[in-house]
């Protein structure tokens, strides 16, 4: 089942169904289908007519026709700009805003073909990890309408399993397109930091943001991030290298890997069936030729507490823009400051208003916190750096410590940070990772995440990709 | 130990209203995350002389440090699609208008 | 008003000033848009500069050249690796919640320049670059504030002096100077109504003579005016000392200068920096100064003012007129022009001082609006110099070429037909055979030596007796008007006394 997309785009350049026709497809699926979007809520918005459109362009469109996306249905997370349909954040105070201009990775995506067919339901403003923290609602796991889909990215994944997109684009700030992959089963990758442009893509933490594919296997993939990766001169932290053909070694097999395996990686209370899942796997890698080696990451506890102070200090000035003044959602006062305090106060959803504060008290009162974080991100970046140097080609772990949780969980606010643990560490590195399914529990699919070095993408492709057959 | 003035300080300069109930909740929450954090705020006083003057949020770019591209001083910005009156809550005469200000007759209440 | 009683002479006033001036670039500090004054409110916005939901700042490299060109200028330090951040306050013309400055990196650090008054030194602490705001409109929406936001991201360049100032004077002084400066640089063209020079001024006082530097200050803004500055600042120091004799210690604050009232307001307490909740700018990588930018910023760097004077003087020039060919670099230029053309120094700073300046003044413009070029310029100087026109006439022949040019002919194009066609049209050449007419003059002086010496003392009586004797001497064929304004010239040559 690997290399659907290209597949698919190929049955478009080759005349044998147009665009057009697989869109009203999907729509029949959308609209009518056993776990339709009325039970699983994935999207946010989907607008048959906008669609169709589209379609009709790459139909018309001899170069888009032809492209390597070719009428592809892709779903992109409601944070991603779009000019033809709203883009929310799940938010409020974002509940009707339309953009005046599309993200980089949709241009690219459009100029590839694909058709934008859903923007993807989310957790607020990308502040969260099961999708129910959404202005629109929650969304539901399509292996278990009683569970959640994980998030932030939660719709985006549950878009891909669902069948109502052939692959969707999600946004990793500390895990958000693995964790979701993982929980619904499907493949999440989150490119090295510099490798995707964050033009159009709201920002939550900019230091950590990255745009990140999910699809059902590994090679479809690594072409949505063929599609989407380069250097883009309206993103100035997007680094200017060439870009590899990932799919070159994608079938090279786990023969001849290193495989590392860190210790640290075995958090208390860890889920036995993915615990029993994540020994499986390695096994089967150890049979297939890789070498397999234990290894240590000293400072993985810091990750977290690190994470957290440098992500709520970005948002609170990222999201210092959201004020009534220009765009979105407002609620009128006497005063300007007290319209922006308003349009804010009622605008933005509890999680937010509290991050904000967070990093406004970080930033203004807690300079030492702030030093500290810096320090705990090149200790946890060093960690990386010495694994790769000593010969290991990609780290091995589950993505989650257990499957995904039930609908209203009612998580404190740090419980739920800590389903982030296992994916945390590599945001922080801005080395690339990637979750591909490894088993199931229940009914619930079980994630497994290769990490590899900075711009290793290639190498994390093959042995994933290795993994996933060899699993079949 | 984050205290409901502080949080209403902190509400004021991030410009949020709140009701007196979230400034409760919130007092509580930013307390025990902040507890919680109290590992990496060592990390940074063992560093010494952390002041608010040494702020700084980011050291990947410190490990490895990248060179900002520079743009080349041609016209040609991305254009937006449609008017302001597409994406903002009040357009007149082309101006994007918000209550008078306090300082210029506008109601202080 | 001047702080004149009694009490000034205790206490010293303490001066910095923070300017900012509006970078010549095409485009904005972190966008493509067009930086423009005038225009339809939010018809030069973009993504960026607008602050919309996903955009991110991308940095121009001219504004980065033109700061390390006045970070020369003002010979300060360059840092290798800057840093951007981001200073955080809500208001309405402020898109993003935060404006991109720098802070504890910036482009460049300790400069001075030596007020040339005085011959004083100034120190710079600091040159970095930020983007601007927009503009607030309260009169246009009945009402409600209008935001205009085409100003928006134009880009900046901050220079903060030390307080080394302790006279409004001298405040003046420095900041006209450092307007020359970047005006010369070609970094900014520094025009304080339309406000791309625009100068806020820190003051405190001290006991006189002490080094006292505990004193708070405050700042002043909205000065519009240079001598806006130097009456606010005035009026500041009479206010601080008469809080100190009163009692009151003087409070940190930001006030503003009301032009009309002639009064301080105060604006706001000031802030602390905390306030501000500074932090690196994650959305820009630091700026890392490669050896080929700096050498491309600095390649046309001219000389400055007070270099370019001192070499006009070596050129033979008096002091003041050197200084005055190099108040600014266009005017100082077009003399070079001028004199690379073929025109003696002397003669083309003549011209250039006297009919060039009267022109521009008359007409309200700059030099480079004068229509003569330099080599039409020259070619008439030097006209005037082998003697093919009289001085008379030669002033005639400019003035012809000013409203020939002025009427829309290119002169530049037909520049010895116009010159030659002028002179032919008002025929004020002197024939070749009458240059002859010099000979005779030589031969009369000389043999009149006597009466000359007595016309040259103040006999002007004498002139009708050696005309008639220069007319004797040369015959018939001589122009007796011609030779007449020759005779006037040489007796009244101060160099031949
Ligand atoms: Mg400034
Ligand atoms: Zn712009």
């Amino acid at each position: 089942m690997s290399a659907r997309l290209a597949r698919l785009a190929a049955r478009v350049a080759s005349g044998e169904i147009t665009a057009e026709k697989r869109i009203r497809g999907t729509f029949d699926r959308l609209m009518t289908g056993e776990s339709g979007p009325d039970r699983v809520n994935a999207f946010i918005s989907f607008d048959y007519d906008t669609t169709v459109a589209q379609a009709k362009r790459v139909d018309a469109d001899p170069s888009l026709r032809t492209g390597v996306l070719a009428g592809v249905p892709i779903a992109v997370k409601d944070n991603i700009c779009t000019i033809d349909s709203p883009t929310t954040c799940a938010a409020r105070i974002m509940a009707n805003y339309r953009s005046p201009y599309d993200a980089t990775v949709v241009r690219r995506l459009r100029a590839a073909g694909a058709v934008i067919m859903g923007k993807t339901n989310m957790d607020e403003f990308a502040l969260g990890s099961s999708t129910e923290h959404s202005a629109f609602g929650a969304t539901r796991n399509p292996r278990n309408l009683e569970h959640v889909p994980g998030g932030s990215s939660g719709g985006s994944a549950a878009a891909v399993a669902a069948g109502f997109a052939e692959a969707s684009l999600g946004t990793e700030t500390s895990g958000s397109v693995r964790q979701p992959a993982s929980f619904c089963g499907v493949v999440g990758v989150r490119p090295t930091y510099g490798r995707v442009s964050r033009y159009g893509v709201i920002a939550f933490a900019s230091t950590l943001d990255q745009v990140g594919p999910m699809a059902q296997n590994v090679e479809d993939a690594a072409l949505m991030l063929q599609v989407i990766a380069g250097p883009d001169a309206y993103d100035a932290t997007t680094v200017d290298m060439e870009v590899p053909d990932f799919c070159a070694h994608i079938g090279d097999g786990l023969s001849g890997l290193v495989v590392g395996i860190p210790r640290e990686y075995q958090p208390e209370g860890m889920d036995p069936a993915v615990a029993r899942s994540f020994a499986e796997a390695i096994g089967v890698m150890r049979a297939r030729g890789a070498t397999i080696r234990d290894v240590s990451l000293p400072h993985t506890d810091l990750a977290l507490p690190t994470y957290h102070a440098i992500a709520s200090t970005e948002l609170s000035s990222n999201l210092a823009r959201f004020d009534g003044v220009r765009f979105g959602a407002r609620v009128d006062a006497a005063t300007p400051s007290g319209m922006q305090a308003l349009t804010r106060g009622r605008g933005f959803g509890a999680e937010t208003k509290r991050r904000i504060l967070m990093g406004t008290y970080i930033l203004s009162h807690d300079p030492a916190l702030l030093a500290g974080a810096a320090r705990g991100r090149a200790l946890v970046t060093q960690d990386f750096l010495d694994v790769f140097a000593a010969g290991i080609d990609v780290l091995f772990t589950p993505t989650t410590h257990a499957p995904a949780f039930k609908l209203g969980a009612q998580l404190e606010p740090y419980e739920m940070y800590m389903s982030d643990v296992l994916t945390v560490s590599a945001a922080l590195a801005g080395i690339p990772a990637i979750s591909i399914p490894i088993g199931a529990s229940h009914g619930l699919p079980i994630g497994g995440q290769f990490m590899a070095a900075k711009w290793a993408e290639p190498l994390m492709f093959r042995a994933a990709a290795g993994l996933e057959s060899a699993l079949l | 130990m984050i205290d409901r003035a502080m949080v209403r300080h902190l509400a004021d300069a991030a410009r949020i209203d709140l009701a007196v109930e979230e400034v409760d909740r919130i007092a509580d929450q930013l307390t025990d995350i902040l507890d919680e954090l109290g590992v990496v705020r060592a990390l940074g006083e063992a560093d010494g002389a952390a002041t608010v003057d040494t702020v700084r949020s980011d050291t990947m770019h410190e490990v490895e440090p990248p060179m900002q591209p520079l743009r080349a001083d041609v016209p040609g910005a991305d254009a937006l699609i449609g008017t302001a009156a597409r994406f903002a809550p009040e357009v007149r005469d082309g101006f994007f208008t918000v209550p008078l200000l306090p300082s210029h007759g506008g109601d202080p209440a | 008003m001047s702080a004149g009683d009694g009490l000034t002479l205790d206490w010293e006033p303490v001066i910095g000033l923070e300017i900012h001036v509006q970078l010549d670039t095409a485009t904005k500090l972190f966008c493509g848009d067009a930086v423009v004054h005038a225009g339809a409110p939010n018809t030069v916005v973009c993504p960026v500069c607008l602050g919309l939901p996903g955009a991110l700042p991308s940095l121009n490299e001219r504004a980065v050249e033109l700061g390390v060109r006045a970070a020369a200028l003002l010979a300060c330090e360059l840092r290798h690796v800057s840093r951007f951040v981001r200073k955080s306050y809500f208001y309405p013309d402020l898109p993003k919640g935060y404006q991109i400055t720098q802070l504890d990196a910036p482009l460049a650090v300790n400069g001075s320049v030596i007020l040339s008054g005085t011959g004083d030194a100034v120190g710079i602490a600091r040159v970095h670059l930020e983007e601007d705001a927009g503009k607030l409109l309260h009169d246009r929406v009945p009402g409600r504030t209008a935001i205009d936001l085409n100003r928006c991201g134009i880009p900046l360049l901050e220079i903060v002096t030390d307080p080394d100032m302790n006279s409004a004077a001298d405040a003046v002084a420095l900041a006209r100077q450092l307007r020359q400066l970047l005006r010369y640089g070609g970094i900014s063209d520094c025009d304080m109504e339309l406000g791309s020079l625009r100068v806020d001024a820190n003051v405190s006082i001290r006991a006189a003579g002490s080094n006292d530097r505990t004193s708070s200050r405050t700042e002043i803004k909205n000065l519009n005016s240079f001598s806006q500055l130097e009456r606010a600042i005035d009026a500041e120091v009479v206010r601080q000392i008469a809080c100190v004799a009163a009692g009151t210690p003087v409070a940190s604050q930001t006030l503003s200068w009301d032009a009309v009232a002639h009064t301080l307001r105060v604006l706001r307490t000031k802030e602390q920096r905390e306030e501000y909740r500074y932090f690196d700018e994650p959305d820009l990588p630091p700026l890392v100064l490669t050896p080929e930018l700096v050498t491309r910023a600095l390649m046309d760097l001219p000389e400055s003012p007070v270099e370019r004077a001192s070499r006009f003087v070596t050129l033979g020039l008096p002091d003041s007129s050197a200084r005055a060919l190099a108040a600014t670099r266009t005017l100082a230029d077009y003399f070079e022009a001028v004199v690379a053309h073929g025109a003696t120094p002397r003669g083309a700073s003549a011209w250039v001082l006297t009919h060039a300046l009267a022109w521009c003044n008359t007409h309200g413009c700059g030099i480079s609006a004068y229509p003569l070029a330099p080599s039409m310029l020259a070619d008439v100087i030097a006209r005037a110099e082998q003697g093919t026109l009289t001085r008379d006439g030669a002033r005639l022949v400019v003035h012809a070429l000013e409203s020939d040019a002025s009427a829309g002919t290119d002169p530049a194009v037909t520049m010895e037909v116009t010159v030659d066609g002028i002179i032919e049209r008002l025929g004020v050449a002197e024939h070749p055979d009458e240059s002859a007419i010099s000979d005779h003059i030589d031969r009369m002086l000389a043999d009149e030596h006597a009466l000359v010496a007595r016309y040259r003392a103040g006999e002007a009586n004498l002139f009708g007796y050696l005309m008639g004797r220069l007319m004797k001497e040369a015959g018939a064929g001589a122009d007796p008007r011609s030779a007449s304004e020759r005779l006037r010239e040489r007796l009244n040559n101060t160099e031949e006394r």
